[in-house]
């Protein structure tokens, strides 16, 4: 009998230990679990002992892990904590790394369960392979710039192209490069659209901004040309036409940025340790091609000949018999078409927004005069090389200043070359 | 040596100028004094960086307008409004300020960023206007000395990050990544963010901070990648569709890993991922505002007020913003910011707790102090302007693309 | 908002400080590109300097309104000189690329958390010019001009803003006159000439950069005191792209031309948003977004139709001069 009364006063005991456990404020904690890392799933890490001070009154708790990994040890009141995990009462084989602390201060709030981890290991763990090489990550880095290089060097093109016949700085080129985007996205991916494939949107983009183009440089820019004695009005008469047109966009298309429906999300192609989407060495191959088209138009057929001698000199071309006025128009519909397809590769590796153009004027600029003004072959050159740098420069600088580094690096390459990287030396003083 | 443009024409200027003025002087004499309504202004992000959340807080302002009207106005008055955008850029920002100004408005809705907020401030302060914003996060409004002409319902990014870390923990993730846009918002979560997850004993392998005007991320999420992290926090606006998507190609996505983002993003923004998967998403969790407390049921009325808004996010803010102004003129028997300003922080904290404008109105009326407790949950305004509570709701997207609510977390200041 | 209402939100846009301050800008701009003919894409790069300059010396040197304003000076010579001993003897075209380069790396570096410390990084800086608004002798209170209204510290800023853009104008009218002015329009028309005549036309050159970037310092010095906030988005090409539009619009190699060009786009910048605020209950249609953006619409569309009807400046006539 009296064992008996002994075996409840016990478990009485036992209970009211537990019942003292219960928080006497409801919920305010701090808890986590414990769990080690193996081969498959981490595994609970059982009996550990903790013990959290609070740091205004220096009370002391004790708690210990269960089974299940979980412990909880309940709390007076919200304030600031020490919680210490007593290493010695690790389990053999595992432990916490040397680098991380056994001991955290963190803020408790009111009814609040705080979690805090601590991240165990078994002993003689082997380390984790590291990340990539320096090697691998440099070429990784080389080839995401050229991806983006290409893209700007569509664009901007485009736009040496234009400056060389005309000496206008368009700035509304960056629109040009939204306007082929958005037509694109319009013809393919809109709800409610005709849901073309991009092949076909793209095409139909492509020519109707070159004629848009071509309208344009006829039509507003040459009377203008003649009429303003000052040839700075024409300038701001493009950045007039860049808000009508960027904002005249946004109005249309809404601030969000889209993807086309089509090749949307893709599994990367892997290979030396390298990813590239699918997409983007198709947009890489693209451009690779229309810009060897481009230099086959301007090297080897009779227009192009024309295009590079009234860019050289107006006077002699319109001398010669050619039709000075014809050839820039073509150039304006040549070199807006190239912007559109720049805008519509940008797309596709990068989405659509209302204000992409805009976004990348910067960096068409910076590819042009990097490359030399004037010269088509250059501004290529010019632009792969710029992306290519601005993405190098990320393994040492902060990515912050990615887009500063290139602005310098080109402040920087002009101060040697003032020509350009491409050009030929010429009388620029 | 030239002379400057003809006098002619400097003269027709100037006359025109002088013509216009008398006329205007001669208008605001014959104009009849403004008993009837009460004229608020909007200064919100309609275009810019910002330019998401423009429409849903425009929306919550115009809802809390309704709510208002249809108890009674303000001190008999009806509310109107007037709308103005900040773009996100303080010269136009300014300008626009100056057209709210010029009408009288003396009450303000806004901005949409801590940034924009701070170029106006001095001029809100020197022409005892009250502005009172459910946006700006930044911590530099705390210390500003705008002498209880500003106020906030928005929770501070210091009182946001340890949530975020907290929620990484729960999932059992100890090596983290923060990819952060390079802004006063971005930056500033990414710091709490790290502190906090830090503090409680996990690591942060990397905090990432992008150019803003970047449109390529390729390179930061192939960066992240090689570390090989648990869970990543991506802080962004809405290029973050494009993070999402390079970083599900480079096996970053919410299957092989935690991810977490801020707000509440919109039940479309799967479509910018990967148009043809809704699932995409599928497991992405957010912190953001709160849409229903206690059974309010503001997030269903916001919707029907103005459907198809393509986020919430701060929109139980803002509402509370201009519900809380409202009981402050009523509190201070006054429509003079000079005179109501005292009383806005004192109708979150008082005696009886109401829910809503028409009964806070009511205990008023019979003479008690209130708290004002809305969609936002209690604010408990500092006399400063800052909320000591802030509720979150943390969102997970399920498997339409949806954010479902999973649970709400309130946090106090210290 | 009636027509009349329209009216004078449009002439308080006149004569707002920021106005002031893009006449300044421009004025700056004028000397550099309209007198000499250089074409510098950086004038916002100078506005900034003046600024964090201003902020700066008082916030992180305890310096007063006068130490501080030297300060900003200060910064923006250095910025002419760094920027104009390399690159001043190239065509005026690089020359504009390079300014542009220069100014938005600064810009981008003064964001960067690396210059957080000093700058404020993305959040810049606030509250500096308590000094400056101590000298105000104007007492407190609202000041009225027909339906415009200014409380007393608008209206001293406007009071200085408005008389630094006047003094600068007849001092750069002056400067022009002088034989130094001489010899800088004939650089701008004829380079090789005053090279031939023995000119040092590189020094020139830089005095009129320094110069020019002093003026676009002080214009930067009224905005951060009129907004008592500094913060690098404010200092985007964009700024120097808008002084430009003044310039054109009133003429360029005009003395008064920035002022009343600046003015003109600053009203159109107002007007348009007036009248599409009061056009929003018949544009209901419309989405608020849309709204707000076809007001840069107008924008865009008012510049493109001036610059197209009146392509050298509201006043038409100006002197000959040869295309740069």
């Amino acid at each position: 009998m009296t064992f008996f009364r002994l075996l409840i006063a016990c478990f009485l005991m036992g209970a009211g230990l537990l019942a003292g456990a219960v928080p006497a404020h409801a919920g305010t904690a701090i808890g986590g679990t414990l769990r080690v890392k193996s081969a498959d799933a981490p595994a609970p890490v059982d009996g550990v002992q903790l013990t959290v001070q609070s740091v205004q009154t220096g009370q002391a708790f004790r708690g210990r892990s269960g089974p299940d990994g979980r412990f909880e040890i309940a709390l007076p009141s919200a304030g600031s904590y020490r919680i210490t995990l007593d290493a010695s009462s690790l389990p053999s084989g595992v432990l916490l790394p040397a680098d991380r602390p056994a001991t955290l201060t963190v803020d408790v709030q009111e009814g609040q369960r705080k979690l805090v981890l601590y991240p165990l290991e078994r002993a003689g763990a082997v380390q984790e392979q590291q990340g990539p090489s320096a090697a691998t990550r440099v070429m990784q880095v080389v080839l995401d710039g050229t991806v983006f290089g290409l893209i700007v060097a569509m664009a901007a093109v485009g736009l040496s192209l234009i400056y060389s016949v005309s000496r206008i700085i368009n700035f509304a080129h960056g629109e040009f490069m939204t306007l082929g985007a958005l037509l694109a996205f319009l013809l393919s991916s809109m709800a409610g659209g005709p849901q073309w494939p991009l092949i076909a949107s793209a095409a139909v983009a492509v020519l109707a901004v070159g004629a848009l183009g071509g309208a344009l440089g006829t039509g507003l820019l040459r009377p203008l040309e003649s009429r303003a004695k000052e040839h700075f009005a024409i300038l701001v008469f493009t950045i007039g036409l860049s808000f009508a047109m960027r904002y005249l966009l946004l109005a249309l298309f809404e601030s969000n940025t889209q993807p086309y429906r089509e090749y949307a999300l893709q599994e990367p192609l892997r290979f030396a340790g390298l990813a590239i989407t699918p997409r983007d060495l198709v947009v890489c191959a693209i451009a690779v091609l229309a810009l060897l088209g481009l230099g086959v138009l301007l090297l080897r057929t009779r227009l192009g000949r024309a295009m590079r001698a009234v860019a050289g000199d107006p006077g002699l071309a319109e001398a010669t018999g050619i039709d000075v006025n014809r050839i820039k128009r073509d150039i304006w519909i040549v070199g807006s078409a190239l912007a559109a397809t720049g805008g519509v590769l940008m797309a596709v590796s990068h989405q659509v927004r209302w204000d992409m153009g805009y976004q990348t004027l910067m960096f068409v600029f910076a590819a042009v005069i990097l490359g030399g003004i004037g010269t088509a072959f250059g501004t290529i050159a010019g632009g792969i090389v710029l992306g290519i740098c601005m993405e190098l420069g990320t393994l040492v600088f902060p990515v912050e200043l990615k887009t500063a580094l290139a602005m310098l690096a080109l402040a920087a390459v002009l101060l040697v070359r003032p020509q350009g990287l491409f050009n030929r030396a010429q009388r620029v003083g | 040596m030239r002379m400057p443009p003809s006098s002619n024409s400097r003269a027709v200027l100037a006359v025109a100028l002088g013509i216009s003025l008398a006329i205007g002087a001669a208008a605001v004499q014959a104009q009849p004094a403004a008993g009837g309504e009460l004229k608020i202004g909007t200064l919100l992000p309609m275009t810019g960086p910002a330019a998401q959340f423009g429409p849903p807080m425009a929306a919550a302002v115009e809802l809390a307008a309704k709510d208002i009207n249809d108890a009674g106005g303000v001190l008999g008055r009806k509310v109107t409004l007037v709308h103005a955008d900040e773009a996100g850029d303080a010269n136009i920002a300014s300008q626009a300020l100056d057209r709210l100004l010029s009408q009288n408005i003396r009450a303000i809705m806004g901005t949409g960023s801590t940034s924009v907020t701070l170029s106006l401030l001095d001029k809100v302060v020197r022409a005892r206007a009250s502005m009172c914003s459910g946006a700006n996060t930044g911590p530099q409004l705390t210390a500003y000395p705008h002498q209880g002409y500003f106020a906030r319902t928005s929770y501070s990014q210091v009182l946001q990050g340890p949530v975020y870390a907290q929620l990484a923990i729960e999932d059992g993730h100890s090596k983290i990544a923060i990819l952060a846009r390079g802004d006063a918002f971005g930056k500033g979560l990414a710091e709490a963010i790290e502190q906090s997850f830090k503090a409680a004993g996990g690591e942060v392998l990397a905090t990432i901070v992008y150019d803003p005007a970047q449109t390529s991320f390729d390179s930061e999420v192939q960066r992240i990648a090689g570390l090989r992290p648990e869970g990543v926090a991506v802080i962004g606006y809405d290029e973050r569709g494009k993070i999402f998507r390079s970083m599900i190609e480079r096996g970053l996505g919410p299957r092989n890993i935690g991810l977490y983002t801020t707000g509440v993003l919109g039940p479309d923004f799967w479509k910018g991922v990967n148009p043809a998967d809704a699932a995409v998403l599928e497991k992405v969790k957010q912190g953001g505002s709160v849409l229903t407390i206690r059974g309010n049921d503001f997030g269903p009325r916001l919707a029907a007020h103005a459907p198809g808004l393509r986020t919430t996010q701060f929109a139980p803010e803002q509402y509370d913003c201009l519900v809380i102004t409202a009981l402050a003129m009523t509190a201070a028997k006054s429509t003079d910011p000079a005179v109501y300003k005292s009383q806005v922080p004192l109708v979150t904290k008082g005696e009886v707790e109401c829910t809503n404008y028409s009964d806070c109105v009511r205990a008023l009326a019979s003479g008690k102090t209130i708290a004002y407790v809305g969609p936002t949950g209690p604010t408990r305004l500092t006399d400063k302007g800052d909320p000591t509570t802030a509720r979150f709701q943390i969102y997970a997207v399920d498997a339409k693309g949806v954010s479902q609510p999973v649970r709400q977390v309130q946090v106090k200041a210290p | 908002m009636d027509f009349l209402e329209l009216l004078s939100l449009t002439a308080r846009a006149a004569v707002s400080p920021e106005a002031a301050v893009l006449a300044l800008a421009a004025v700056g701009l004028n000397l550099h590109y309209g007198y000499t003919g250089l074409l510098n894409f950086g004038q916002a790069g100078f506005m900034m300097m003046g600024a964090y300059g201003l902020a700066i010396g008082v916030l992180s040197f305890d310096l007063g309104f006068a130490g501080a304003l030297a300060m900003a000076l200060a910064f923006a010579a250095v910025l002419a000189l760094l920027m104009g001993l390399p690159t001043l003897r190239l065509r005026a075209d690089y020359f504009a690329i390079v300014s542009l380069a220069v100014t938005e790396s600064l810009r981008l570096l003064f964001r960067s958390s690396w210059m957080e410390p000093v700058t404020g990084g993305v959040q810049g800086l606030q509250r500096f010019g308590d000094d400056f608004f101590a000298l105000n002798p104007i007492p407190p209170g609202d000041y009225a001009l027909g339906p415009l209204h200014w409380n007393e510290a608008q209206l001293f800023l406007c009071a200085v803003a408005w008389a630094t853009v006047v003094a600068t104008i007849l001092f750069v009218r002056m400067l022009v006159a002088s034989p130094w002015g001489r010899v800088i329009r004939a650089i701008r028309d004829n380079e090789p000439g005053p090279t031939s005549l023995g000119k040092p036309v590189f020094r020139y050159k830089m005095q009129s950069l320094v110069l020019g970037g002093l003026i676009g310092a002080l214009a930067g010095v009224l905005l951060a005191l009129s907004h008592q906030d500094v913060n690098p988005e404010t200092y985007l090409p964009t700024l120097t792209f808008f002084a430009y539009t003044g310039l054109v619009l009133g003429g360029m190699g005009k003395a008064w031309g920035p002022v009343i060009g600046v003015a003109i786009f600053w009203m159109i910048v107002a007007a348009t948003d007036g009248l599409l605020a009061s056009a929003s209950d018949t544009l209901s249609w419309l989405g608020p977004q849309q709204v707000s953006a076809a007001r840069f619409v107008l924008l865009g569309a008012g510049l493109m139709l001036l610059v197209m009807y009146r392509p050298d400046g509201l006043f038409g006539k100006r002197e000959q001069r040869r295309a740069a």
